[in-house]
């Protein structure tokens, strides 16, 4: 069993929740290693602090997070905190009560779902276009041997994609939480095979230079960029992240903050080369993917001043959980939240024509959208690919922080200047540092 | 657009925006470069047909292409028959003497005063990514990868009529009589799918059949021996492209979409039956519509040429080019033909002692050794360099603006 002596700020965050009946030491049976597939933190000599060890677990039952939750009434999957009656995987004949829907019911749901079929369809293929060739037969000219067959062949000496030896390395089970932006571009039709390995050596050339920590929506980041018109020639940002968009290259984030009684929200592209350090501050998660809500919540929620302090967490431990319930309290709000399905958000009370409202938005059976899933994810056949970069990354990652420790001098061969120390320190830091 | 504006718009455009010799930084604060080139303006169908004189002059050399697609029946022959088949093709590729055991032809001299076109290459659009400049500003960057690329025929000026030639690219006027004619074909395939009449266009190549050809109008002294590979090598990083491709087929489509009018109001204001359409169509005193005038119709599918281009980056293992910018016309994996740009400020960089790699890129022309597998650009951040830190970059600082009223009582 995992001690929880020293996560203290755990019990006030379970206080605030629904969740007033369950104690920490139903936490601790849940933390068992059988239980749940951990995260854990990197150790202090560990050198690749940015890809995380995890457990795998065997068993994946629950829909959300493909979790096992112990056999118990009223459980809670720790990892998603969705309530049991909304997991598929136990008490089988009230899931069987619950699926079976009346006729009308039954009607719409199959309506609905033709038009996400539509939907569907069109996000995957694109109609026949004039003078573009299908995708399974650029691969084929790519590899064919008759453009290689002759001395001056034109087709690159690149080796083909060996379908033998095809061992299907065990990509980490959080693979996709770890790494979002490595996931491949929602829309099928625009994807290409070299395309996204070209992007993928750039990003792991990227990750080489800058340290990249590992952060999730709700955690607390503060971010340093190169900005000419600044007076120290860096601008450092403190924010709370709400949301990770875009795939590769383009990935972008968003920090927000209350900056004298101003909300600021600044949106960086992870890969942009003036960012100069992204520190972790308060590594934590929270229970929706989109935290655009905080806008409509009190200033206390987003506030975080400039020089706070990193929250350490011990090595070995998860990623911490908030289950925090953010109160809705603006007039106006963004967009309708009600309607949003989010789990992190204490609605006030609603007049009954928008509470009806929104269960007629309401899209229950999403969370047995197998299609969704399967298009947010990385496949087995692609997960080989890419863990071989990722591996090989690590590889060259660890020689080129050995050859730097070995041959880097310490010279001012430059005059010294204010600007110029601050960075030669940050950068010294930023090399030892971890995201602890 | 008119001929006066689209003149206006070249030149405006091949004269650098901005000044990025210099280290200063423009006040707005600019961190997105926006893709600077042209898009060529093609004659609309109306006038193709008053020059052509004929209905359907988009099938105009029909008649004089040879037969293309064959085989496609199936043939019942055992899968032991169907290998030994595929063997055979592979062998006599394998086995043909390639026209090059002679050596290329002799290479000829680049001359700037008497202009030299030299060839094309067709490529395959894969997609966009975002790429930055040394001064941290972001800009995207069309991949284009040159896939198995021959030079398959040629045939000198004297042998081509230009009274009936139709192109992709129109042909200035003094060129006529002096240009050769260079067909590239790209992706080689089984001959087993095409008709006998179309393989043996390549036989003088000595190459496998492609799946596309396009001409391309050089000048006789930068002729390439049939069977030459084309390289994306054949272009340098920081030189100017030219990219043509057809555009995504959008089908029918109403004005709206197709031209960008404005429509009307939505049902809440009480528009009735006025929310998508044209509106007026014709003035208060001619009674006719005027040819020419834009409504619903076929939108997209057609030649479009993206002028001025920049080649950011080359990748030699996988012959891709790095274009500028994210607007490349075609679907993604779709055609394109790429030559150098024929934009004045643009070709006036080449000079003799400045040139691209001429007729083309060989492979021995790097003294033997193997190239680099990724060339760059001067201005472009390589992801490899450390993180860019803009402390060398002077910014002008910040003085009020002077009002007139200010500098007349200066000059008192």
């Amino acid at each position: 069993t995992v001690k929880l002596n020293f996560w203290h700020p755990l019990e006030e965050l379970l206080r605030c929740s629904h969740v007033h009946e369950r104690s920490l030491s139903d936490l601790a049976t849940d933390l068992t290693g059988e239980n749940i597939s951990s995260v854990d933190l990197p150790l202090i000599d560990d050198k690749f602090n940015y890809i995380m060890k995890i457990q795998y677990n065997s068993l994946h039952s629950c829909p959300r997070c493909r979790l096992q939750v112990s056999e118990k009434e009223n459980e809670l999957c720790v990892r998603c905190f969705t309530y049991s009656q909304k997991c598929i995987f136990k008490n089988k004949i009230e899931q069987q009560q619950k699926m079976a829907l009346s006729f009308s019911t039954a009607n719409k749901f199959l309506l609905n779902n033709q038009q996400i079929l539509r939907s569907v369809l069109i996000s995957s293929i694109r109609y026949k276009q004039r003078g573009h060739i299908p995708d399974n037969l650029v691969e084929h000219h790519r590899q064919s041997p008759l453009g290689k067959l002759k001395a001056g062949a034109a087709v690159g000496a690149f080796p083909p994609k060996n379908d033998t030896d095809k061992e299907l390395r065990s990509t980490p089970h959080d693979f996709k939480y770890v790494f979002p932006d490595f996931l491949p571009n929602p829309l099928p039709y625009l994807r290409d095979r070299i395309l996204e390995r070209l992007e993928r050596r750039d990003m792991f050339r990227r990750r080489q230079q800058i340290d990249i920590p590992e952060f999730y929506v709700g955690s607390v980041l503060a971010v340093t960029s190169a900005d000419p018109y600044a007076p120290n020639r860096r601008h450092r940002f403190v924010g709370i992240c709400l949301q990770r968009e875009r795939h590769g290259l383009k990935h972008q984030f968003t920090l927000r903050n209350i900056v004298d009684g101003l909300g600021v929200e600044i949106i960086y592209e992870l890969y942009n080369p003036t960012i100069t350090k992204i520190e972790v501050l308060k590594l934590e998660r929270r229970l929706d993917d989109n935290l655009a809500y905080l806008r409509d919540a009190p200033p206390e929620y987003c506030t975080f001043p400039f020089d706070m302090e990193p929250v350490k967490l011990p090595p070995g431990a998860g990623v911490p959980l908030n289950t925090i319930q953010v109160p809705i309290t603006s007039i106006h709000w963004q967009y309708k939240w009600e309607r949003h399905d989010l789990k992190g958000v204490l609605l006030p009370p609603l007049p009954r024509s928008v509470r009806k409202a929104a269960k007629r938005y309401a899209e229950p059976w999403r969370q047995w959208d197998i299609m969704r899933q399967y298009r947010t994810e990385i496949h087995d056949d692609e997960k080989a690919e890419i863990y071989e970069d990722i591996e090989k990354h690590k590889e060259d990652l660890a020689q080129y922080r050995i050859d730097s420790k070995e041959n880097v001098k310490i010279t001012r061969a430059r005059p010294k200047s204010g600007a110029r120390k601050a960075i030669f320190n940050d950068s010294q830091q930023s090399n030892t540092s971890t995201t602890q | 657009m008119n001929r006066a504006l689209q003149t206006m718009c070249t030149r405006l455009f091949t004269r650098p925006l901005l000044n990025l010799s210099s280290g200063i930084l423009p006040n707005a604060g600019v961190n997105f470069i926006p893709c600077a080139s042209v898009r060529h303006h093609k004659l609309n169908d109306q006038q193709m047909r008053l020059r052509y004189k004929k209905l359907h002059w988009h099938k105009f050399y029909d008649d004089k292409w040879v037969q293309r697609r064959g085989g496609g029946w199936d043939e019942k022959i055992t899968s032991e028959n169907a290998d030994f088949l595929q063997e055979m093709v592979y062998e006599t590729y394998a086995e043909q003497e390639s026209p090059l055991k002679d050596g290329p032809w002799q290479r000829g001299k680049f001359t700037a005063d008497p202009e030299t076109i030299r060839t094309g290459v067709i490529g395959l659009k894969l997609g966009t990514l975002p790429q930055w400049d040394k001064k941290g500003r972001k800009f995207y960057v069309t991949l284009v990868q040159i896939v198995d690329n021959h030079v398959i025929n040629y045939t000198p000026p004297e042998m081509i009529n230009f009274r009936t030639l139709f192109t992709t690219r129109p042909l200035r006027r003094e060129l006529q009589g002096k240009v050769g004619m260079l067909v590239v074909g790209a992706l080689s395939c089984d001959p087993r799918k095409f008709t006998r009449a179309y393989n043996g266009l390549f036989e003088k190549a000595g190459v496998p059949p492609k799946r596309k050809l396009t001409r391309f109008f050089i000048t006789p002294n930068s002729v390439i021996k049939p069977g030459t590979p084309l390289y994306a090598t054949h272009f340098r990083c920081g030189d100017y492209v030219d990219a043509q491709a057809r555009s995504i087929d959008y089908g029918f489509q109403g004005a709206m979409r197709r031209y960008g009018f404005r429509g009307g109001p939505s049902d809440e204001y009480g528009a009735t039956k006025f929310h998508r359409k044209r509106g007026t169509v014709g003035s208060g005193r001619k009674h006719k519509i005027l040819p020419g005038t834009r409504m619903a119709g076929l939108m997209g599918n057609k030649l479009v040429m993206m002028k001025g281009l920049k080649v950011w980056r080359i990748n030699t293992k996988y012959n891709i080019l790095y274009l500028m910018g994210p607007s490349v016309p075609g679907p993604n994996h779709g055609y394109m033909r790429i030559q150098d740009s024929t934009l004045y400020e643009r070709k006036k960089l080449f000079t003799e002692e400045n040139h691209p790699p001429f007729p083309t890129y060989y492979r021995d022309d790097n003294d033997g050794k193997p190239l680099d597998e990724e060339l760059f650009a001067d201005d472009i951040y390589r992801f490899d360099q450390p993180t860019l830190t803009l402390d060398d970059v002077q910014v002008t600082p910040l003085t009020s603006r002077r009002t007139t009223a200010k500098t007349a009582q200066k000059k008192k």
